[in-house]
């Protein structure tokens, strides 16, 4: 009988899925939606949204991986063979995003080495377009830049190294990968928070307005924040539970590793806001004026940050796009892994030939993104994988596990391995709270995208880059469903 | 910073911190557990 890949200890495990769960995110969208959404008082309203919903997701992920012992669309076969198309669907949503992941890594790897230089100058906004050759429009193309290309070809490689003996090789890396980002963390909020005006910016991040508890946005911003950020409905936590010996705890790791990551999100805050403070501290402006999120704030921002400190600026800059490297990486390849650990399964492949094939072809889909108009596409498949993509997989779980398959069948396995149990209070929120709160998003998202397109880009584009992408996914789960498995 | 913020940020350090601070002395106390 064929031996499965096991974890080479608890630790490993843990370490592996909160590296997968923490990424770029925490540091560059955390922040931002917390400051936005009534600073201190959008905390309550995220450990809610963390405690009904996330660690009761994860817990449904980790009992169904370890329980069958299969990768995603293995672990959904196993469950009924008529689900396994989503199963495969959860995995190609991960694919999807990892397509572009590499992509920003690149852009970190690019601008990491353009810190010995500091070569951004005055201009960052500038220099950013210049870099990665931004266009006007989708259908403007553009140039191709090498040195993103190179910067992609790197990260890949270095992806398909870090999975190269599945779990047995990702339980080695991620001692690098998780605990050099924590430890650069820490730097940057001892940084940040010694930064004159730093004060100001900590105070924008957290000083509550508890009134902002009484809009329902607010929590909406609180579940979705949860649900993104724990790399759950990709797969991941399904494929990584069932390298995990038998007899292994489910519940107690799934409650470390979501704390964990949410932690890391909480103290990045302290960090990028201490920064933030001390930017309009010198440019003389309110810190409202200076907040950025996402690409933004990483790649136009925090280099005028980084410029600005007053000493050892190439060293920060090094050490911070290292940081967002080091952050991104883990979650890069276990998302990869999630795609193999799922060919291996139906098809019994090598673990070389699987992680070459799958690492060939997202390089291969990568390198239209490479162009000038590729930030733009990267944009769009962004917004729709996560904002569709994983709220559709999350609630298919909720529907498939809680009410077909029966939760009360999970609760049961999980409980009888855990070290400590859960009620059936989980049942509760995997039945009704998380399902309800996951249809609520997929709807407002359907109705802000009929009543204008996302970004403002033309109906087109959205429709190619964002409908089309989320509508191919089941059809080519079903395609991979009816090809022929092979048996051991 | 106003004192509201800085008890957000205990409470907030509590649950989180002390969550994991429980479940990683459970994790020790049940070792035989992998």
């Amino acid at each position: 009988m064929e031996v499965r890949d096991q974890w080479s200890s608890r630790f490993s495990f843990i370490l592996a899925a909160i590296g997968s769960a923490i990424g770029l995110g925490n540091i560059w969208r955390f922040p931002y939606i917390c400051y936005a959404n009534g600073g201190g008082a959008f905390l309550i309203a995220w450990l809610v949204a963390l405690f009904t919903a996330g660690i009761p997701l994860m817990i449904l992920e980790f009992g169904l991986g370890h329980r069958t012992q299969g990768a995603a669309s293995d672990a959904f076969y196993k469950v009924n063979k008529k689900f396994e198309w989503f199963g495969w669907m959860a995995i190609l949503v991960g694919f999807g995003i990892v397509v572009y992941y590499a992509v920003i890594m690149s852009y970190c790897f690019n601008y990491g080495i353009h810190s010995l230089t500091l070569a951004w100058g005055e201009n960052t906004q500038e220099f950013f377009n210049k870099t990665i050759g931004l266009t006007q429009s989708p259908f403007e193309i553009g140039g191709f830049k090498k040195f993103i290309f190179l910067g992609l070809l790197a990260s890949w490689i270095f992806i398909v190294l870090s999975i190269w003996k599945g779990v047995k090789t990702v339980g080695k890396v991620v001692y690098a990968t998780v605990f050099i980002p924590w430890i650069l963390i820490i730097v940057f909020i001892i940084r940040g928070v010694t930064l004159p005006g730093a004060v100001e910016g900590l105070t924008f991040y957290l000083k509550p307005e508890f009134a902002k508890l009484l809009n329902p946005g607010v929590w909406l911003a609180a579940y979705t924040q949860v649900f993104f950020s724990l790399s759950v409905g990709f797969g991941i936590m399904i494929a990584y539970s069932s390298f995990l010996p038998r007899k292994s705890d489910i519940v107690n790791n799934a409650f470390i590793i979501s704390m964990s990551n949410c932690a890391t999100s909480f103290l990045a805050g302290f960090a990028i806001f201490g920064a933030l403070g001390y930017h309009a501290h010198l440019l003389g402006k309110p810190v409202a004026d200076v907040v950025a999120v996402g690409p933004e704030l990483t790649f136009v921002t925090y280099p005028h940050i980084i410029s600005n400190l007053p000493f050892w600026q190439p060293f920060f800059g090094v050490l911070f796009f290292l940081m967002l490297l080091t952050l991104g990486i883990d979650s890069a390849f276990s998302l990869v892994e999630a795609v193999a650990a799922g060919v291996r399964d139906k098809w019994k492949l090598s673990h070389r030939t699987t992680n070459l094939s799958v690492g060939a072809i997202a390089l291969a889909l990568g390198i239209p993104l490479t162009f000038g108009a590729g930030f733009l596409w990267l944009d769009i498949v962004d917004n729709f994988l996560t904002k569709f993509g994983i709220s559709i997989i999350c609630l298919g779980e909720c529907i498939l596990i809680g009410w077909v398959f029966g939760s009360g069948k999970i609760r049961e396995y999980v409980n009888s391995l855990s070290e400590f149990s859960i009620g059936k209070w989980w049942d509760f929120f995997i039945r009704f709270i998380t399902p309800i709160v996951l249809l609520f998003l997929i709807i407002l998202e359907i109705k802000d995208r009929v009543i204008s397109s996302y970004g403002g880009f033309p109906r087109i584009a959205e429709f190619l880059g964002g409908w089309l992408v989320v509508i191919i996914l089941p059809i080519i789960g079903i395609i991979l469903m009816s090809l022929r498995r092979r048996e051991k | 910073m106003p004192a509201s913020a800085i008890i957000m940020i205990l409470l907030t350090s509590i649950i989180l911190f002390g969550g994991i601070g429980i479940c990683v002395f459970i994790a020790f106390r049940k070792k035989d557990k992998t």
